[in-house]
This record gives C-alpha cells, structure tokens and sequence, in this order.
C-alpha cells in the first residue's frame, strides 16, 4: 500500500498499487505490512497523520452554525427554544419595516444586521444565535 | 495452421478457448504444421504478457483526509493519479467525489484535470447545510505523454466546502473510500 503525505505529515491519498504524485515538500511513502494493518483499522476522522513510524487520527471539528434558516425552521427554532414571543414582541417594538419582513421572509440570515438588532433586543449573545441556526438547521 | 492474433483487450475465457483449439489440433494431428502450432502459442504468450502489463496498469486512489475548500474561486485537488501512461495510449479515467457545504446549501463544480485543462466536469448542488452529494466523473483520453491526473473540486457558494474522504450521514460509509479517481489501460 502507498500512502502521500504532504510536507506536515497530513496523509493525503492512500492506494492499493499506484503511485500518485505528492506535492511539494510531500513523501510517497511505501507501507509495511504491519503499518498497512494499522492504516486499515483506523478510525473515521477528518484526516489521518502519519509521522514515520504511527499514524493519527484528526478528530472532526465542530460544525459551525448554518448561515441561513428557512423560515418555517427559524420559527420552529425560537418555539423550541422559547424564545418566540420575545421576538415576536421585540419586532412589533421596532419600525413597521421589521414587522413586514418577519411576516414575509422566506429565509433569515444569520448575518443579517436585523436578526442581530432582534437578538440585541432580546439579550441574546453570538453563541445564542450560533444555537437557533444551529438548531434550525438539524431540521431536515 | 495459422491462427489470428488475439488482440490485447481479449479476456481469459478466449485466451482459454485459443489454447483448446492449438491443443485439440496436436493431439489428433490435424495441425498442418507443427512450427506454426508452436509460433502461435509463443504469439498468444506474448499477448498474455501484454494483458498481464495493462492489468498492473489500472489503479484507484482514495482521499484519505478532508480537503477544506476555503475559497469560492479556486478549485482544490483530491487524489491524483501521480504520472501514468505514454504517447500512443488510451487511458479511461474516473473519479468519485463526495462533497459537502457546512454553512448552507451549495453549488460545486467537480472536474477532472490533467494539469493544463479540464478533461470533463460537471456541476452538482447540496439543497441543506451538511448535505453530502457525490458525483462521478469518467472520460477516455488518447495520451501524447505521460500524465497526472487529478480530481478537483470547487465549492462556488461559500468557503465553508469539504472534499470528504468519508461518506457521513446514515451508517457512513467505507472509511477513506468516499472521494477517489481511478485509471485503467484501455489499449
């Protein structure tokens, strides 16, 4: 077995017989049995590393929060979370323009500088937002 | 009696069958001429060597860890094929991507490169955040050289992309197989 790795060691492409091409600063390293068995076996992560002599294991990295919710999950969302009449009540305080667009949107965006202005209003931080779009977005 | 040459492309059931019939002819003595008995067998073992070479030829190559795809313009290299092949050679190649969009749904443009240009590629879309979709590419090429091959992937709508090396969602899928690109030897 051939495994490639690049100049720090990250585990590129692995085969059974060829021989692909390693980029600048990378290795095609050539396998023992020993260290075939051990490739095999790994675990599922978001890459492997390989130092010469043992391979590990990169675990996956938190997902970040979704960009955009669908309506119907956004408000989903904020029902679960219990946040709904809060938002309803701080969008009926702001201008009329909030309001027409809370009732019209088909999609809210996690950037959007009135989705921050509502949290604001609310006392709801980034990390609580990353937490609605987050949610909103296992709804499939 | 003299015998067509298999071509290179002949499977192991015809390389049998040949073989039957050279066997059959010297054992009832219908063979007109032994020598050329003998000059066809020694064609049909040189063919056997040429399968044998196109056989040792054919390779797949597996992403084995996640390529970030963190710029909408670029396209960002999976597996290649390191370098195969020479002038005169058809080469098949294929290649499997799986790919997904952590912030949204997306629009990637997969693609086979040969390091100059596009061979064949095509565009696929994720319809929800997280959503892995796979695409497989193929085409045939008449080589005049050598070449790497090399399966790339560009997500067009966010710079939160993944080339995956593994399948998620469900049970998931063989670790390390999910992205890939193969060459076999066609002639």
């Amino acid at each position: 077995m051939i495994i490639v790795t690049d100049s720090d060691g990250l585990v590129l492409m692995w085969s059974e017989r060829a021989r692909p091409s390693a980029p600048s600063g990378g290795a095609v390293i050539e396998l023992s049995a020993q260290l075939e068995s051990e490739f095999r076996d790994l675990p599922v992560g978001a890459g492997v590393t390989f130092d010469g002599a043992s391979f590990e294991v990169l675990p996956e990295p938190p997902l970040p929060a979704p960009d955009i919710a669908s309506a119907g999950d956004f408000v989903r969302a904020l029902y679960e979370l219990g946040w709904l009449e809060d938002v309803e009540a701080a969008v009926a305080a702001e201008n009329g323009l909030a309001e027409k667009l809370w009732n019209r949107a088909a999609i809210f965006e996690r950037h959007h500088p009135m989705v921050a202005q509502i949290a604001s209003a609310i006392g709801k931080t980034e990390d609580d937002l990353d937490t609605l779009f987050t949610l909103a977005g296992s709804y499939v | 009696m003299s015998l067509p040459v298999l071509a290179h492309t002949a499977d192991i059931r015809t390389i049998t069958e040949r073989v039957n019939v050279l066997i059959r002819d010297l054992n009832t003595g219908r063979a007109d001429d032994l020598t050329q008995a003998l000059a066809d067998i020694a064609a049909l073992q040189v063919d056997v060597a040429a399968l044998q070479a196109l056989h040792d030829d054919d390779a797949t190559v597996f992403l084995t860890s996640n390529v970030a795809m963190n710029n909408t313009g670029n396209f960002f290299s999976g597996p290649n094929t390191g370098s195969i092949g020479a002038a005169g050679q058809k080469w098949l190649i294929t290649a499997t991507f799986t790919v997904r969009d952590t912030s949204g749904a997306a629009v990637f443009t997969v693609r086979i490169f040969d390091g100059a240009s596009a061979l064949t590629g095509t565009t696929i879309a994720s319809t929800a955040v997280n959503q892995a979709v796979v695409a497989t590419l193929c085409v045939v090429v008449d080589l005049s050289a050598a070449t790497t091959f090399t399966a790339q992937a560009q997500d067009g709508s966010s710079t939160n992309g993944v080339i995956l090396a593994t399948g998620t969602g469900g049970a998931g899928g063989p670790t390390n197989k999910a992205t890939s690109i193969s060459a076999v030897r066609l002639a």
